[in-house]
């Protein structure tokens, strides 16, 4: 005999014959599922990363409108050149402003206005619309006003009672009126620093006497770039005590509150629909396999080597992943352009291209997910015995369950970590649901073998006994596949909940009759008839507070300076301080009683104030305010919640105290939008007073939100569809056992309507007890959700717990009716044939 | 890596001592006291007990006994399916008992190939795709054009784009016989090819099947506990508790 060479195919051949088995098995519709699996995993993963990376884009954009720069420090010195030549050496665009309180005058009215000089390089990315005597309409400038030039607010304007055109006088200079300012997207700032704004270019302030010592100014210097210049520049920025880089919640709590929110959402939300994915794709690759074992015995009887039989089905998995991806990418492309078309009116007008990184991110996650999860399934194949020909019961020994979770476990993690770019979320996340996965299966086997145990010797009518026998036979299989309906239904609760609550919490944040216009330096003469003409103007006005500035002198006696505590942020100026014999609505009591505010010389302080103070119950403190010095007695620490849109204060005081001062008053009221020409009316009616409208900016928020909410609304639909193929998947898996029993039942003279029977027993009760478990497991995880990280109270799911039971075995029992049907249409002879 | 070229060659290689060079008289398969003990239960079980067999190529052999009586566990060892416990055993000239699991596919790429009671057709592949699965392995150039000759010849030709599915028990037999002599081995096991099929068909199917052993001068080896069809092999054995007994050469008795 001679000697032959070992059958090992070279690497063309392989991935020819790879190529024409794939070929061949797509055709006759083995792939379909496993297929379809990974499509949507990588079209739901895509689409939701290019259109949150896209939104998320845009609400950068936003955010960088709001600090109208990519980075911003704040100075309250000029900025050296050494500063600025750092800024630009690193090949940054920097632009500088200075503001600060002046009086401005017209003729012989006068009053103080918030001046904000701006150089050459504003307004970079914040957003200024100004309407000149050209353009009647609020046009988008890329320039401050030139020198010589001031734009004001109107409300300016009405208080001096000046127009486009006319001079007006600040510090030595006079300037002409050439804009009026619309919006100004940068203009941020606590609410009782707002005077009106007047715009002025930087030279023209350069040298004057309103910069002297005594003048409260404040410098910024703005700069845009590439993310590393800018890292690379807070590296390097010496930052003295005198500068702070801002950020977005500098700019804008609120703002920055429910962009987090939404951030987090969607970034759980896409984690959730990778796991239903990657659950779906297990389960498909775990029947691909079951079903290739005889092929790959039968390739070993041709001689094809161990190590050849693993490359060929690599091959093909690598082939499929390829071809999901294509054709996912492609999906993903249409289905988020359809998205952005859908809502073209209420997104932004340019929407940024999503970055390289999420479309490497959608795609990718279709390779991870098949070989994370599919391969450890198709890894035994290359170890099927070709003996298996002969003896069908030698089937290959399944990877160690451990290094099978493990590969899975740890290439979600990967998918997660790369997704949500939150490790601790990640963590939390798998650590959790693996746990919980763990416990849930072995509280499922021990309860079906318990359960099986016990009515051994009891009489259940047939088809129950069929369904029981069904399930209970094989406790780790039925374990299994009630978990994945578990775990489906589980991720479909929390991610309803949370959109239901994160769409609430929103909508509470911003309520349609939110005060939106704040009105202060109300004067006691003035106090009676502005809030009538509120009344009759129908708008709804909050409390109405007394309002003194006043500074905290003494601690126990020890002065401020003494204990190395003026430098504090909120004390190193006038405070606002008020009284009022009741417990603002945004405020809560943390420690002390409010009730002693009724006895006199009381003083409650915000909470976080009086840590920084070292400031504890019952200390004294002395203030002067409006030349008087008075000390009062710590009685209760308040939380605030600074986000609300009502007046907020970090001391109040008890009626009494406010007797002796000359107090100004605040308020807020909300203005409906067809009301406008009402708050025209009362602005031209009480000039001394200030009206800070904040319309335009709520509105914008409100705005935001709407987009957010439906990204959320889209990605809950994505993660539904998810949902749905797992569900299909493990009902296909167990397809062909069933054909093969339906059909075997009903040769031994079982009626189809026996077996429809005792399917729908055997899928209602898997219904019903994945539900129960789901919102067991919901329950637990939306409290940890909300309370560890979205820090929204929690209330549970509520009646959730009544219909989902019912609904989850209604659903799966008719999906099962559906996709079983030919189990008691086919004729019997017919399923044997096909399957023998 | 190992260089696998050296490694795995070395003991194909070696021609077996029993092997003899006189190609006309040579042997295709060699057992030699052959045992197969198994662990069942924790209870050793004896399968095979001390086989010794020659079998020489180009005749053919049947194998007989009752369900269990270890016939189907021998035909495995001696495909190099499964190794035996003790004894030795030579496949082609290849001392099967010596090599490992890839080395023995190497030997059954080389020139062995099978016909299943159940036909093992592929569910997914046409009839022309089942047959020319064997021959892409083997890398085998005009795949397509072999196997479209091998169906014409069990006189399927008609019929090559058809699923299993939608062939009768016959029709996939017969594929799976066309699938069988893809390639021209050296040697056929055969297990119960006949068991799934009725009478008549059967017969249809023993008749291509020897019709084409002759055509192509395989050696056959079957298994089967069909009288009738162990009646036309030149010699049975018949297998009892695990032990060949009963050896009748049917040219000493014709």
């Amino acid at each position: 005999m001679t000697t032959l060479p070992m059958t090992r195919l070279p690497l063309l051949a392989q991935w020819r014959l790879a190529l024409r088995l794939l070929w061949r098995e797509a055709r006759s519709g083995e792939l379909t599922l496993i297929l379809l699996a990974l499509l949507i995993a990588v079209t739901s993963t895509t689409a939701i990363a290019l259109f949150s990376a896209r939104l998320e884009l845009s609400l950068d954009d936003n955010s960088s409108a709001w600090l109208g720069a990519d980075l911003r420090v704040r100075s309250t010195a000029p900025f050296t050149d050494e500063q600025r030549q750092l800024a630009t050496g690193l090949g940054l665009e920097t632009a500088q402003l200075m503001t600060f309180p002046s009086v401005v005058l017209h003729g012989d009215n006068m009053t103080l206005a918030a001046i904000k000089a701006v150089d050459n390089g504003y307004p970079m990315q914040a957003r200024l619309k100004v309407i000149t005597a050209s353009h009647p309409e609020p046009v988008l400038q890329n320039h401050g006003p030139a020198a010589g030039e001031a734009w004001l607010e109107p409300r300016l304007l009405a208080l001096l009672g000046a127009s486009l055109g006319d001079e007006l006088e600040l510090g030595d200079k006079s300037y002409r009126v050439t804009g009026e300012i619309m919006e100004e997207s940068d203009r941020g700032g606590g609410l009782y620093s707002l005077s009106p704004r007047m715009m002025v270019h930087w030279d023209d302030v350069q040298g004057s006497a309103l910069l002297g010592p005594g003048s409260r100014l404040r410098y910024r210097l703005l700069m845009q770039g590439e993310p590393d210049a800018l890292a690379q520049l807070q590296d390097q920025w010496p930052l003295s005590d005198k500068e702070k880089f801002e950020t977005l919640e500098d700019g804008n709590q609120r703002m920055a509150r429910s962009l987090a929110k939404a951030r987090q959402y969607l970034a759980l939300a896409s984690l959730l629909a990778v796991v239903l994915a990657s659950i779906a794709v297990a389960i498909s690759a775990q029947r691909y396999a079951l079903r290739h074992f005889d092929i790959s015995a039968l390739m070993r009887t041709f001689g094809l080597h161990r190590a050849d039989v693993l490359r060929l089905y690599l091959w093909q998995l690598v082939t499929l992943g390829v071809a999901a991806a294509a054709a996912g990418a492609l999906l993903a492309l249409l289905l988020q352009a359809g998205i952005i078309q859908l809502l073209a009116d209420v997104l932004p007008a340019e929407m940024p291209a999503a970055p390289a990184l999420a479309w490497l991110l959608g795609l990718s996650s279709g390779l991870v997910t098949l070989l994370g999860f599919g391969l450890p399934h198709l890894l035994p194949l290359a170890t099927v015995s070709p003996l298996r020909v002969l003896r069908r019961d030698l089937t290959p020994v399944p990877l160690a369950g451990w290094l099978m979770t493990g590969l899975a476990l740890l290439s979600l993690t990967l998918l997660l970590w790369v997704f949500t770019r939150d490790l601790l979320l990640t963590l939390l996340v798998m650590g959790g649901g693996s746990l919980l996965v763990l416990v849930l299966l072995g509280v499922l086997q021990l309860g079906i073998s318990g359960l099986r145990k016990r009515l051994e010797n009891t009489s259940l009518a047939l088809h129950w006994r069929f369904a029981w026998q069904h399930l209970s036979r094989n406790s780790r299989q039925t374990a299994g596949q009630i978990l994945a309906f578990s775990l489906t239904l589980q991720v479909m609760i929390v991610i309803a909940m949370l959109r239901n609550d994160l769409l609430a919490d929103w909508q509470n944040s911003l309520p349609a009759n939110a005060p939106n216009v704040f009105a202060m330096n109300i004067q006691s003469y003035d106090k009676e008839g502005f809030q009538s003409g509120l009344v009759e103007r129908g708008f709804d006005a909050q409390t109405i507070y007394p309002m003194v500035p006043g500074r905290l002198l003494t601690i126990n006696g020890r002065s401020i300076q003494e204990l190395g505590l003026e430098n504090i942020g909120a004390i190193d100026r006038d405070l606002a301080l008020t009284a009022d014999h009741q417990l603002p609505s945004s405020n809560r009591i943390v420690a002390g009683d409010w009730q002693a505010m009724s006895g006199s010389g009381q003083l409650s302080i915000e909470v976080e104030l009086a840590e920084r103070l070292g400031v504890r119950l019952g200390d004294t403190l002395a203030f002067r305010a409006a030349g008087v010095e008075f000390e009062t007695s710590v009685s209760s620490l308040r939380e605030v919640d600074w986000t609300s849109l009502s007046p907020n204060f970090f001391m109040m005081f008890s009626s009494d105290l406010m007797e002796q001062l000359p107090p100004s008053y605040i308020t807020s009221f909300n203005v409906p939008e067809q009301s406008q020409a009402e708050l025209t009316s009362l602005i031209r009616e009480f000039p001394a007073i200030n009206i800070l409208d904040m319309q335009a900016l709520l509105g914008q928020l409100q705005s935001l939100l709407y987009q957010v909410s439906l990204a959320v609304e889209l990605i809950l639909a994505v993660v539904l569809i998810a949902a749905m193929l797992v569900m299909v998947s493990a009902l296909v898996a167990s397809l062909r056992e069933r054909l093969q029993e339906g059909a075997l039942l009903r040769t031994l003279g079982a009626s189809s309507g026996m077996i429809r029977k005792a399917q729908l027993c055997e899928f209602s009760l898997m219904g019903l007890i994945a539900a129960l478990l789901a919102l067991l497991a919901a329950e637990a995880l939306c409290w940890a959700l909300y309370t560890q990280v979205l820090a929204i109270p929690y209330s549970g799911l509520g009646w959730i717990w009544l219909w989902l039971p019912l609904l989850s075995a209604l659903v799966l029992s008719g999906l099962a009716t559906l996709l079983l049907r030919k189990t008691i249409r086919v004729a019997p002879l017919i399923v044997m044939r096909e399957l023998s | 890596m190992r260089n696998n070229r050296d490694i795995s060659l070395d003991p194909l290689e070696k021609p077996a001592s029993s092997s003899a060079t006189d190609g006309h008289h040579s042997l295709a398969l060699e057992l030699t006291r052959v045992g197969k003990t198994v662990q069942a239960g924790g209870q050793p079980l004896t399968l095979l007990t001390a086989v010794s067999l020659q079998v020489e190529a180009g005749t053919s052999l049947a194998i007989v006994g009752t369900s269990g009586s270890g016939k189907s566990t021998l035909l495995g060892i001696m495909a190099g399916l499964d190794l035996p416990s003790a004894g030795e055993l030579s496949l082609l000239g290849h001392r099967l008992d010596q090599l490992d699991e890839d080395q023995r596919a190497a030997v059954r790429a080389q020139g062995v190939s099978f016909v299943f009671q159940n036909f093992q057709l592929l569910p997914g592949l046409t009839a022309l795709e089942n047959v020319m699965l064997p021959l892409e392995i083997r890398q085998q150039t005009k795949p397509q054009r072999e196997a479209k000759s091998l169906l014409d010849s069990v006189g399927l030709g008609h019929r090559i784009s058809h699923y299993p599915s939608q062939l009768s028990g016959g029709e996939q037999q017969r594929v799976a016989l066309a699938r069988a002599f893809a390639g021209q081995p050296d040697i056929l096991f055969a297990d119960e090819p006949t068991g799934n099929l009725d009478r008549a068909t059967g017969k249809q199917i023993e008749d291509l099947l020897f019709q084409m052993n002759a055509d192509y001068g395989t050696t056959l080896v079957l298994v089967t506990h069909d009288p009738q069809l162990a009646q036309r092999c030149q010699r049975q054995v018949r297998m009892t508790d695990g032990q060949l007994q009963d050896v009748t050469v049917a040219e000493a008795s014709a």
